[in-house]
């Protein structure tokens, strides 16, 4: 996939867990390790705001993009 | 998303359907095992019962007269096609039909318990909360085809007992022809069960695109 995510880094940088995120922004688990692991295949404005909201961060921090196959 | 909790009509039908796969699993081995054990293990109980065979055919225009029970007038009734069973004792079945006729059963039961099968496993998924499965599109599939197999079986298997009734019948000075019985509309609905399977496998691929979006 060539769009990627980068939220285990953020978690990281603010010394959060991923059950508090998800505790805070009200995304089940299971669709943020979704989310982590790469395997998302579309999200929300919603919860891209939330990310940012919660993390304190842009989307730019959140989403990469890899141009090689 | 709201989860998906199947209705009552749905639970009932699993049920029905479950059990009539299992009856059929009874009647399989009861038919196919346990009675042709039994008659070669017992012969003396065995009483030799006329077995039915499904025959259609087109018999000429007999004219026959009713005179309805509510006394109207005698009506000019032609009798063109009879369709039913021919019941004749095992015993009296020329040689090599028997056996013939046993493995016509095990190919019917064969595809009858295949259908249930297919069947069952689509609604159990659909009771558990999972309608839009890849393999229940592919189940989908499957019920069509064993249905379109069994129909176009037991046409074929019944069109051929037509043509030995029908020799039959020229024998005894009867002209009648064999006629193919097939039930089209059970054809037919099982053709759009197939076709019907590539929808929802299209709806799957949805369902699962749709629980990848966070």
């Amino acid at each position: 996939m060539t769009i990627y995510v980068t939220l285990d880094r953020m978690l990281e940088k603010r010394g959060m867990t991923l059950t508090e995120l998800s505790e805070r922004i009200g995304i089940t688990l299971a669709n943020l390790s979704i989310l982590k692991t790469n395997k998302a295949r579309a999200i929300r404005f919603s919860t891209l705001e939330a990310l940012c909201r919660e993390l304190d961060c842009q989307p730019a921090d959140l989403l990469g993009y890899d141009g090689q196959e | 998303m709201q989860a998906y909790r199947p209705d009552r009509v749905t639970k009932i039908m699993t049920g029905m359907v479950s059990f009539v796969y299992y009856a059929a699993w009874v009647v399989t081995a009861l038919l196919l095992v346990i009675l042709p054990v039994l008659k070669k293990l017992r012969p003396e109980l065995w009483v030799d019962p006329p077995l039915p065979v499904g025959a259609a055919v087109r018999l000429p225009g007999l004219g026959d007269i009713v005179v309805p029970q509510w006394g109207l007038e005698p009506l000019d009734v032609t009798l063109t096609m009879a369709r039913g069973w021919v019941a004749l004792p095992e015993s009296q079945f020329p040689a090599g039909v028997p056996m013939a006729g046993y493995l016509e059963l095990v190919t019917y039961m064969a595809l009858a318990l295949a259908f249930l099968h297919s069947l069952r496993g689509l609604f159990r998924r659909l009771r558990d909360g999972a309608p839009f499965d890849a393999d229940n599109a592919t189940r989908m599939r499957w019920v069509g085809v064993w249905l379109l197999a069994f129909h176009l079986f037991v046409g074929g298997s019944q069109y051929l007992m037509s043509r030995r009734i029908a020799e039959n019948l020229a024998s005894r000075g009867i002209g009648a022809t064999p006629y193919l019985d097939i039930n089209w509309f059970a054809v037919f609905g099982a053709l759009v069960l197939v076709a019907l399977a590539e929808i929802f496998r299209r709806g799957a691929e949805l369902e699962e695109e749709q629980s990848l979006v966070v």
